[in-house]
């Protein structure tokens, strides 16, 4: 049988949804009688979490290290390559966020093994197994193969279904890595946490964005509203972030984000191609631009060529009176 | 200080990439350019040059045209440039690519080595990350920021929605996001002069590793074939008065879609 | 400060060859082109003819990426809903020496900044040149952003609506008559079907032009080129008639008006548009050619206003390559003899009067103020299609005879003093 390790990834009391997805993923190979699966984790564990986590995997590992406590390339890395070699390893995965993109590819080359990163979809059952992964900012799919072991790889949120498995309660270990001390060259001075606490673009089910038909910084509330109102994330174009009507931290696109949330609607963005690199994967789009001939409409499910202005505010009222008939 | 810059010549993003009939290839439009970040990389290195003196020294992997992606760089004010000329690695997986770079690396004596945290071709953001392992070096990924000082480095590192301070000893990886700079335009003196200069090439067998290890079938891993992405249907227009459209916007999303 | 010999603003035909001339003479010369690469913002129909320029630069001619050399000639003349369609073919044209070649401006452009690279030449794009340095009251050198660059020679090549010669006050700005704008598209046909379609042999090309209710009533036409494996189709029109005499219609609206006609969709179905551009062409003629030469500066190509647009067809290539060779040979000997004052540059002018360049453009002074009458593009078109609607129509009732018809639509448009000026004006053609 062969061993699957997911690098559980958690931001404080909630797990990646990345990394859930992937444990769901791994539930269903152990359910196939071909692999096992476990979970490895680092840092802080509080119960509720732990709970969560047992359901979902037959086997759990946390690192406690106290120079694991925050991360580190180099001691993820370190700890989660040594588990793998110790334990015979087949596959390791993790989702594609930032510190997974981050920390795997040293992984990879500890075990003298390549990488594939931020794939959208496995033949786990393949042999050797193969991947899709987008190129050129989503232009392309390619099919990669993987003969090489153990098998690392990242994948991009919202690429595999979170269908929770059942009846599952599993086992907990406490591990040291051990043999740290002097591997960790960098040294996390703070963090400055992002303002608000809606969910990331790169895990968002449902974004909201904006581009330059807004007109002024201050008509982002209209999005923000509709946002809000859904439970959705802002985000913008790259002309509205070089105007400086938002942060970096919103932008779609080439140079910004790449999302594929289930629902992206987009207002007052003409389509331009290096934004829709960054949301062509979301599964329904709804477009709204005064313009029918605006490019996105090509890219989109369903589309309003109106005045936004109108009906952003419209969808947010219709979205208010539907939440409260319940 | 000596500064490294690992910059890789990609297509343009405007250049068209088409899906040959085979299915194993790809047709693509012959305009290059330096990989995006790479570019932020480079004018970091240059700054920092300007900053603390020392050298910025540039290499590439790849194939003859990679020439003109080292000539942009003399040109935007690099010191020195190396191409490490071999079209079966440079086409090659992260793994393949890094090791090459690595072998190259180990020859030079340096205390920064900077490039772009993913080349817009391939999309991997793999390579730094593990020419950091192969070295023994430490690294910090998507910086944003990067101060250096007395030997030591403090770089902001845009992790999704946070920004993480770090600090780390040199020599280190830095791999750069957008927003580190604004890269500068090369002056017609420092074009005419990197038009004229000699640029040296090596070959991979002078850093010990042969060409067949480059070939799909010795690599780690390799792409098999190339798929296009999924099509959308034709977009359904709303009608409509815009109260009207949008209710039936909400409708659609809400009852039949169901994403809302 | 510092001087190179030369500096070259403008990266279309005149500039590139200027650039090739000086450094294949082994002077240091810097081309500075504003757009991504030669070739990027330069626009043509188009067709070159090439004899006129084969002694300037024969090794260039010899060896350049054209196209198609052009065995037919095609003219269209529309009216609403009729045209009527003349060709024209000579089997001269099928061999050696060919007369003329259609040209892909992306690709021979880019082609020949190649060839002047070879050279020496230091050919920079994305480079815009905002201002000339002056020394002593002559031109000295350019600024581009905040480079400056000293230079003995500045040869502006910079197009039709050159900044640079308005700077050296050496014209005045550009009024709308004085303009056309040419919109064109490039269609992608497999090799073979165009050659089945316009009956060509390989590698053989025809040249097409459309005059009539395409433009509407305004002074311009409709051209058509056949390249290996694309069609070149678009519109020229006067940009002072289509301020003034518009009625409505918007240039782009009169491209899709102009491509939707049956007499195009025959050449044309099932190409993949593949590109799209607009230029602006001065077609003043020589009344509008403004000073060529001052101390340290010369004018070349579009930017000298060498170009003749007579609504049938627009001559420019020519005159942008040999112009910009005269003046690299200008340039050569005036710093073989130090001497770079308006009075030697002004051997320049000596010699684009003793080529075809500037004898080419008196001849045709007037053409444009001829060919400027309505009446060319409305009454005789339309005189020609319902002459022969007429002619070819059997209807019911019983036939008039030939004569008779032909009298009758000729009395209807053309029989009147109207066409009397016309005539008389047309000696001048």
């Amino acid at each position: 049988m062969d061993k699957v390790v997911v690098f559980v990834e958690t931001k404080g009391d909630e797990p990646r949804k990345a990394s859930m997805e992937l444990l769901c993923e791994a539930a269903k190979l152990a359910e196939s009688g071909k692999f096992s699966a476990e979970a490895i984790c680092f840092g802080v564990l509080s119960d509720a979490l732990k709970g969560r986590l047992l359901s979902c995997t037959h086997k759990l590992v946390r690192f406690t290290d106290p120079e694991l406590a925050a991360y580190s390339p180099e001691g993820y890395a370190r700890a989660l390559a040594g588990y793998a070699a110790e334990t015979g390893a087949r596959m390791i995965i993790a989702g594609a966020t930032g510190i997974g993109r981050d920390f795997l590819p040293r992984v990879a080359v500890i075990l003298g093994t390549g990488m594939v990163s931020d794939v959208t979809g496995a033949n786990w059952f393949d042999d050797p197994m193969t991947f899709v992964r987008p190129m050129f900012g989503g232009k392309v799919f390619a099919e990669v193969a993987f003969p090489a072991s153990p098998v690392v790889v990242t994948a991009r949120p919202n690429s595999f279904a979170m269908d929770m498995p059942q009846g599952i309660n599993g086992e907990y270990e406490e591990r040291a890595a051990g043999s740290l001390a002097g591997a960790i060259h960098t040294r996390l001075v703070r963090i400055e946490e992002a303002k608000g606490d809606t969910v990331d673009l790169t895990e968002a089910d449902l974004i909201v964005a904006g581009g330059r038909g807004l007109k002024a910084a201050e008509n982002f509330k209209l999005i923000e509203d509709l946002a809000a109102a859904m439970g959705a994330t802002v985000g913008a174009t790259r002309s509205v972030v070089d105007a400086k009507w938002r942060d970096q931290a919103d932008q779609i696109g080439k140079s910004g984000k790449t999302v594929s949330p289930k629902l992206y609607i987009g207002a007052g963005i003409s389509g331009a191609i290096h934004h829709i690199m960054g949301m062509d994967t979301s599964k329904v789009v709804l477009a709204i631009n005064r313009d029918p001939n605006a490019i996105i409409f090509n890219y989109a499910n369903y589309g309003i060529a109106g005045d936004l202005f109108e009906v952003l505010p419209a969808m947010t009222e219709e979205i208010r009176k539907r939440k409260e008939r319940g | 200080m000596n500064i490294l810059v690992l910059v890789k010549q990609v297509p343009d993003p405007e250049a068209l990439v088409e899906i040959a009939a085979s299915g194993r290839d790809l047709n693509i439009e012959p305009k290059f350019s330096i990989n995006l970040f790479d570019e932020f990389a480079l004018e970091e290195a240059l700054r920092i040059k300007e900053k603390h003196g020392g050298k910025v020294k540039v290499i590439s992997l790849g194939g003859p045209k990679t020439i003109e992606a080292l000539r942009t760089a003399i040109a935007m004010g690099a010191d020195e440039a190396v191409l490490i000329e071999d079209e079966a690695f440079a086409a090659s997986d992260g793994y393949n690519t890094a090791l090459v770079l690595s072998k190259a690396l180990e020859k030079e004596v340096f205390d920064v080595i900077l490039t772009g945290r993913q080349a817009i071709d391939a999309d991997r953001g793999e390579v730094p990350q593990m020419i950091a392992q192969f070295l023994g070096l430490p690294h910090v990924g998507v910086v944003v920021k990067l101060d250096i000082s007395d030997g030591k480095a403090t770089a902001e590192s845009s992790l999704e929605g946070a920004k993480e301070i770090i600090e780390v000893g040199l020599p280190a990886v830095f791999t750069a996001q957008k927003g580190l700079n604004e890269p500068r335009v090369p002056l017609i003196t420092g074009v005419m002069k990197a038009m004229k200069v000699q640029i040296p090439k090596v070959s991979v067998e002078d850093l010990g590793l042969t060409r067949d290890m480059a070939v799909p079938e010795s690599s780690k891993t390799r792409i098999v074939r190339y798929l296009p992405p999924k099509k959308r249907p034709a977009v359904q227009l709303i009608p409509g008065e815009p109260r009207e459209a949008a209710a039936e916007a909400v409708r659609l999303l809400a009852d039949v879609e169901r994403v809302i | 400060m510092d001087k190179i010999d030369a500096i070259v603003v403008g990266g279309g035909l005149a500039g590139l060859c200027a650039a090739y001339r000086l450094a294949d003479a082994g002077r240091q010369v810097i081309l500075l082109e504003r757009g991504d690469a030669p070739g990027s913002k330069n626009v043509t129909g188009g067709r070159i003819y090439v004899d006129p320029v084969r002694a300037y630069l024969p090794e260039i001619i010899d060896s350049a990426p054209f196209e198609r050399h052009v065995v037919r000639e095609m003219i269209t003349i529309l009216d609403e809903g009729s045209a009527l369609q003349f060709e024209y073919g000579n089997e001269r044209w099928r061999r050696e020496p060919f007369m003329s070649h259609t040209v892909l401006r992306a690709k021979f452009d880019s082609w020949l900044a190649d060839q002047a690279s070879a050279k020496g030449a230091f050919v920079i794009p994305k480079k815009k040149v905002d201002d000339l340095l002056w020394e002593d009251g002559r031109v000295a050198g350019i600024r581009s952003g905040t480079e400056e660059i000293g230079a003995h020679v500045v040869i502006a090549a910079d197009g039709a609506l050159s900044f640079l010669t308005q700077k050296a006050g050496l014209r005045q700005p550009h009024k709308p008559e004085d303009l056309a704008v040419a919109i064109k598209e490039i269609y992608q046909l497999d090799e073979k079907t165009i050659e089945e379609r316009f009956g060509l042999g390989p590698d053989e090309g025809a040249a097409g032009l459309f005059m009539g209710s395409v433009t509407r009533g305004m002074f311009g036409g409709g051209f058509l080129y056949t390249n290996q494996d694309t069609l070149s189709l678009g519109l020229v029109v006067g940009i002072g008639s289509l301020i003034h005499d518009t009625g409505g219609f918007d240039a782009p609206g009169l491209m899709d008006g102009f491509i939707e006609r049956p007499e195009v969709q025959r050449w044309v179905r099932g190409g993949e548009l593949k590109e799209y551009s607009a230029h602006v062409i001065s077609e003043a003629g020589i009344g509008a050619v403004p000073k060529l030469y001052t101390g340290g500066m010369l004018v070349a190509g579009d930017a000298a206003g060498f170009a003749l647009n007579l609504g049938l067809t627009v001559r420019g290539m020519e005159f942008a390559i040999a112009s910009g060779v005269m003046a690299a040979d200008t340039v050569v000997e005036a710093l073989d003899g130090n001497d770079v004052s308006e009075t030697s540059l002004s051997r320049y002018e000596k010699r684009l009067r003793e080529s075809f360049v500037l004898p080419d453009m008196e001849t045709f002074r007037h053409s444009r103020d001829v060919l400027d009458r309505q009446r060319f593009f409305t009454v005789y078109p339309r005189f020609m299609c319902e002459l022969f609607d007429e002619l070819f129509t059997v209807g019911a009732k019983p036939k008039e005879g030939l004569y008779r018809t032909a009298k009758r639509v000729a009395k209807k448009h053309v029989l009147n003093m109207e066409t009397l000026k016309d005539l008389l004006a047309a000696r001048k053609l």
